[in-house]
């Protein structure tokens, strides 16, 4: 008998939202995207392709290499041309989606063949300043480094290296390397199997390392480090990333990535890299003039026609997603730093450079919510009426009320289906939902309230 | 038709208070000593409290006027006067100013702590009786807009504010014409009655005082490179020329002189004192910060009336106008249910207008206060009372449906500038600056 008291979370098996034939909220209660969470509500995995196919098409036009050839843009942009109506508008999911997307098989579908690739996806962090480039650099490293890139090109140099013996692959496809070549144990294992013979894991990791002492490397300490610990993100971080001191970072962070660890890369296979990155204005807003026009310079070193290996090979394609806002604070600066030519930010070559993102429809909202509501429903539920308990006006009116932003328009519905379940309303059909909205939050869409002429006095002496 | 004129005000410098209480602060002082100086007073009066931030010591011709003023109501007296006829006098002070509480000044100082409006309403007969301001400027008020006596003392849109301007650049230009055209045609279609001052004669006295102005030395350097901003120039160019009009000799109404002689009675600067302090005394209210009128609201809390039949009304019998008619404050009572059910819907509906604007629960009081007092013509005062009395009936009955809460953050825009003097709302003796209603 333990003296510690211990809950077991299960599906709990009658649960308050049977009524509506469901056996959860179906929707997110938190706004935006986590990717790690387990809960398939809140971590994109619900997700309508459809409803997005024009942003879709537009993103694999200016950043996804293809067969025939055609050109990428080393820098595109994301425009959102809702934050006047506030956020939720679905970019995250989008990114997250072309995210798995591509790195389900390493870019294999989605650019017809032509590329190994791999996305890496960046969001800055409120509480860190951004204030230099190697900033910037140092985000993506450690990105690449938390979403396995490195490790992953790291377990294809070991095969590459030719050490292992190639019986051991016919258990292995590309998406388990990391736990399988990955791993010493796995070989091991398989090796005994096989009845080969043994080799330590020192040995192993010296025949990689000896393959990246061929390549070009600056940082000296990287192949070591890469060689003893990098198979696991944590360890790498611990031993090398989280070391290199302040200085270090601003004198050679933007050389580490962009000429060391993109070489290290091309090494292990990969031909094309896709940086996401999102929520730019965290980066530029706090900003001095002087600072952004520095940016300007240093992306435009970095990915466009520096001297580094990044440039000369174009390894990187960065999506930058802004808001309108940050358009009008970096144009001066973008113009006069050259990017212009490559990348149109305000000019009118912008469709060419620029993927526009805007509001659902109302039309697009109610597959939605159909797909969040399937998503939860109980198996005994006949699935007639996917809408239900919603009727299609209700469902019309939240998508009005919440301006088609996807992320306030799911709010909206799971406080009311959390209000239905508590008043025990059967239906929730327009007036209900009329009457929520009124009561709860400030609806944003029509609240413009213009200030009315002013009011003649009440009283009279 | 009525050629009389009113009575000439006995005395036309003004001391400038921060408030009435100095009043009961010097009487206080008076009842504890047995005689006071000059001096002694200076020494109380100094460090006192406006708005949110200390003022600094009053000047010299402020503690002057303050006893002058104290006297001739009669609440002080000199020393000498009541006591000579003691046997233990010193004959010392017969020629010294040194003062003494009053037996009627005992009096006052006793009414104050009973109820406070005993006090103010003997205040605005003996500063009635001395100056002659406050009746006469309520019945002016009246005079210039017979609808309700609100009156609009403008300056230019927020919007304009140009550059700063060398002192030497000084003409009166075009634009500068345009704005303040615009302004007076923005006025008198929102609030039609307020404003009635011929377009014509508003910009030529503005004018002509916007080249006054700049005829002028600049104040601190003399040199001819100083900058100065025109949109201060013009406000304070718009404002005096709307006061002279509004407020001078000439009634624009009757079309004849209130006073007889020529003398202003009331000139820009006392303009400002004798707004706050008639606002003190409950007589008027008035605001700077109506967000849809640039510059300042004026309108009467209190009328004259002949006969006085309704209990919202009190009566002060010795201030009256040139018709006899006695001036009467609109004060309703707490246990006015009518009353305090219009206060809380208008409360609510003040608040929710801003809630709705601003996006937040929570919103500046001040900014619903001065919109409430405007619609129910209620002084700060009153509102104060009224907001305790609503707070305490929804802390002690189910009956009423909101529920209000009050905090004391300090906003942002309260730190700087005039927000700093604004009259702060108070509810159980302390300030609250943030206010949030909701229906329950």
């Amino acid at each position: 008998m333990s003296i510690l008291r211990t809950v077991e979370k299960k599906e709990i098996p009658v649960s308050r939202y049977q009524r509506y034939g469901i056996f959860r909220n179906p929707f997110p209660i938190k706004p935006g995207i986590q990717i790690l969470s387990s809960d398939d509500r809140e971590n994109g995995s619900i997700y309508l392709p459809e409803l997005r196919n024009k942003e879709t098409s537009q993103f694999e036009n200016l950043v996804i290499p293809k067969l025939d050839g055609k050109e990428t843009r080393s820098i595109s942009l994301l425009m959102d041309n809702a934050t006047r109506q506030g956020r939720g508008i679905g970019k995250s999911s989008f990114l997250f989606h072309q995210f798995n997307r591509i790195n389900k098989d390493w870019g294999n579908e989605i650019s017809e063949g032509s590329e190994v690739m791999f996305a890496t996806y960046c969001s800055p962090n409120s509480s860190e300043s951004y204030r230099r480039f190697y900033n910037l650099s140092r985000l993506i490293i450690n990105n690449l480094v938390e979403q396995n890139v490195l490790s992953i090109a790291l377990c294809r140099l070991r095969v590459m290296s030719g050490f292992l013996d190639e019986r051991i692959y016919n258990d292995v496809d590309e998406s388990s390397l990391l736990q399988t070549i990955g791993n010493y144990a796995w070989i091991s294992a398989k090796y005994n199997e096989l009845g080969l013979p043994h080799f330590s894991e020192h040995d192993l990791k010296m025949a990689v390392k000896k393959q990246l002492e061929k390549l070009d490397i600056k940082n000296g300490k990287l192949i070591d480090r890469l060689a003893h610990f990098g198979y696991s993100s944590s360890d790498f971080n611990k031993y090398f990333t989280s070391e290199i001191a302040e200085t270090e970072w601003r004198k050679n962070g933007s050389v580490l990535l962009f000429d060391d660890v993109v070489t290290i890369l091309k090494a292990s296979g990969f031909t094309k890299g896709i940086v996401l990155c999102d929520e730019l204005e965290k980066i530029i807003v706090p900003l001095s003039a002087q600072e952004r026009r520095a940016f300007c310079e240093e992306l435009r070193y970095w990915f466009v026609d520096g001297n580094n290996e990044n440039s000369k090979s174009s390894f990187f394609n960065i999506l930058l997603v802004i808001h309108p806002y940050l358009q009008e604070i970096l144009n001066p600066y973008w113009s006069s730093s050259g990017l212009e030519r490559f990348s149109s930010l305000g000019g009118e070559l912008t469709q060419t450079s620029t993927i526009l993102f805007e509001p659902l429809t109302v039309e697009q909202s109610i597959p939605l919510a159909k797909e969040y509501l399937k998503k939860s429903r109980e198996e005994k539920y006949d699935g007639k009426d996917e809408l239900f308990p919603f009727t299609q006006d209700a469902i019309t009116l939240a998508s009005n009320k919440s301006a088609n932003i996807p992320g306030k328009f799911l709010a909206i519905l799971h406080n009311a289906i959390e209000h239905g379940i508590d008043k025990n309303i059967s239906t929730l059909d327009e007036t209900c939902m009329k009457d929520l909205l009124t009561k709860s939050s400030i609806s944003e869409a029509e609240s413009e309230t213009r200030i009315e002429t002013i009011k003649q006095p009440k009283i009279s002496l | 038709m009525n050629y009389n004129y009113w009575p000439q005000p006995k005395y036309r410098g003004i001391g400038f208070y921060s408030d009435a209480s100095i009043y009961i602060d010097v009487l206080k002082f008076g009842s504890e000593v047995e005689f006071f100086s000059k001096n002694d007073i200076e020494v109380l009066l100094s460090n006192r409290v406006k708005g949110l931030s200390f003022n600094s010591t009053l000047s010299k011709t402020a503690y002057k006027n303050l006893l002058f003023e104290l006297k001739e109501f009669k609440w002080i007296s000199y020393y000498y006067s009541d006591n000579y006829k003691n046997d233990n006098f010193n004959y010392d002070f017969i020629n010294r100013e040194v003062y003494a509480i009053s037996f009627v000044g005992k009096q006052v100082l006793n009414s104050f702590f009973d109820d406070y409006r005993t006090f103010y309403n003997a205040l605005i007969k003996e500063l009635n009786t001395l100056y002659a301001i406050p009746g006469w400027f309520i019945q002016r008020l009246w005079d210039l807009n017979p609808n309700q006596g609100q009156v609009i003392i403008p300056v230019p849109s927020k919007s304009w504010n140009p550059q700063k301007r060398k002192w030497s650049d000084k003409e009166w230009k075009t634009e500068i014409e345009t704005i303040v055209s615009q302004t007076s045609q923005y006025i008198s279609s929102i609030l039609p009655d307020a404003f009635p001052y011929p377009k014509e004669l508003f910009i030529k006295h503005t004018k002509e005082r916007w080249l006054e102005l700049g005829q002028s030395k600049p104040r601190f350097s003399g040199e001819i490179n100083t900058e100065f901003t025109p949109r201060k120039r013009l406000s304070q160019s718009m404002r005096e020329a709307t006061i002279n009009y509004f407020f001078g000799n000439y009634n624009p109404k009757t079309m004849v002189n209130d006073f007889s002689g020529n003398k202003s009675p009331l000139l820009p600067r006392s303009y400002s004192y004798w707004c706050a302090r008639l606002e003190e005394l409950g007589l008027i209210n008035y605001t700077d910060y109506n967000p849809q009128v640039p510059g300042r609201i004026i309108y009467p809390v209190s009328v004259f009336r002949e006969t006085v039949n309704d209990t919202n009304l009190t009566e002060i019998k010795y201030v009256s106008n040139m018709k006899g008619f006695n001036l009467t404050l609109f004060q309703p009572s707490v246990s006015n249910g009518d009353f305090v059910s219009l206060y809380t819907t208008t409360l609510y509906e003040e608040y929710h207008k801003l809630y709705l604007l601003k996006k937040s629960i929570y919103v500046s009081v001040q900014d619903v206060r001065d919109e409430v007092c405007r619609l129910l013509k209620l002084s700060s005062n009153l509102f104060n009372v009224f907001l305790q009395h609503i707070v305490y009936l929804t802390d002690n009955e189910e009956e009423i449906r909101y529920r209000i809460s009050l905090e004391t953050d300090i906003r942002e825009d309260q730190k700087g500038g005039s927000q700093r003097l604004r009259k702060p709302v108070y509810v159980n003796k302390k300030i609250v600056t943030l206010i949030a209603i909701t229906k329950s």
